[in-house]
């Protein structure tokens, strides 16, 4: 790889960061009521997420579906079967509860994409219409119907709200 | 009783709606065994969940105890 790609990489990586980052910011800055400060974050956070398209799209990182699927299963399915496992047991011998919990939360939820991923792959223009529900807390994933409880973290229903592409 | 920790039973539970339960993502704390965060005693929701009813648990406040066993 060369370094403009290692280069591109990394700052794919770090836009798509700052873009999460800032709207986490945006939205305890409208908790502290302070709107216009909120409105700057997400306008830098919507600057970012172009920026990191950008990157990802001369770095080649963006294929036809077909292969986008297949991306996408082989990152769910690193994920799951490989990072967070480590870094569950990690935090574990470190004592991180909160870290733990994190980790393994995100975990149950990349099982879950991973499979819905593979059925697209499978069925593709055959899909069938789904509707499908993400945890607000911690982005449990489901399809066609929300548990009275999120399996992973037991917040209530209300707080598993359909999801509106 | 202990509770095993299955997604059936995590999603019968009522920790998500119950007024002590600490600011984390964990829950099902009967399962999965106490907070590391202290508890602020609001009121336990736990007598009023199925799988408290189904596995014969009578303690309240796993989020602080821990599981049940």
């Amino acid at each position: 790889m060369s370094d403009t790609m290692k280069n591109l990489a990394d700052a794919f990586a770090g836009e798509s960061q700052a873009n999460r980052s800032y709207l986490a910011f945006a939205k305890a800055a409208e908790d502290e009521g302070l709107a216009e400060v909120a409105k700057r974050f997400r306008v830098a956070a919507a600057s970012e997420t172009v920026h990191a398209l950008n990157h990802l799209k001369v770095m080649g990182g963006i294929k036809d579906t077909a292969a986008n699927l297949v991306a996408a299963m082989g990152g769910e399915n690193h994920e799951h079967t490989s990072m967070y496992p480590g870094f569950i047991e990690q935090a574990k011998a470190e004592g991180n509860e909160d870290a733990k919990f994190s980790f393994w939360a995100a975990n149950e939820a990349e099982k879950v994409h991973e499979k819905m991923f593979a059925l697209a792959a499978d069925k593709m223009a055959d899909l069938p219409e789904s509707t499908f529900y993400v945890c607000e807390v911690c982005g449990m994933t489901y399809e066609n119907d929300a548990p009275d409880a999120c399996v992973v973290c037991s917040a209530p229903k209300s707080q598993i709200p359909e999801f509106v592409a | 009783m202990m509770v095993p920790d299955t997604f059936e039973d995590a999603a019968r539970c009522v920790c998500g709606r119950c007024p002590s339960k600490p600011e984390e993502m964990k829950g099902f704390y009967c399962a999965r065994g106490e907070s590391t965060k202290d508890i602020m005693k609001r009121g336990c929701i736990c007598g009023e969940c199925d799988v408290q009813i189904d596995y014969d648990l009578m303690t309240e406040y796993y989020c602080e105890v821990g599981a049940a066993v």
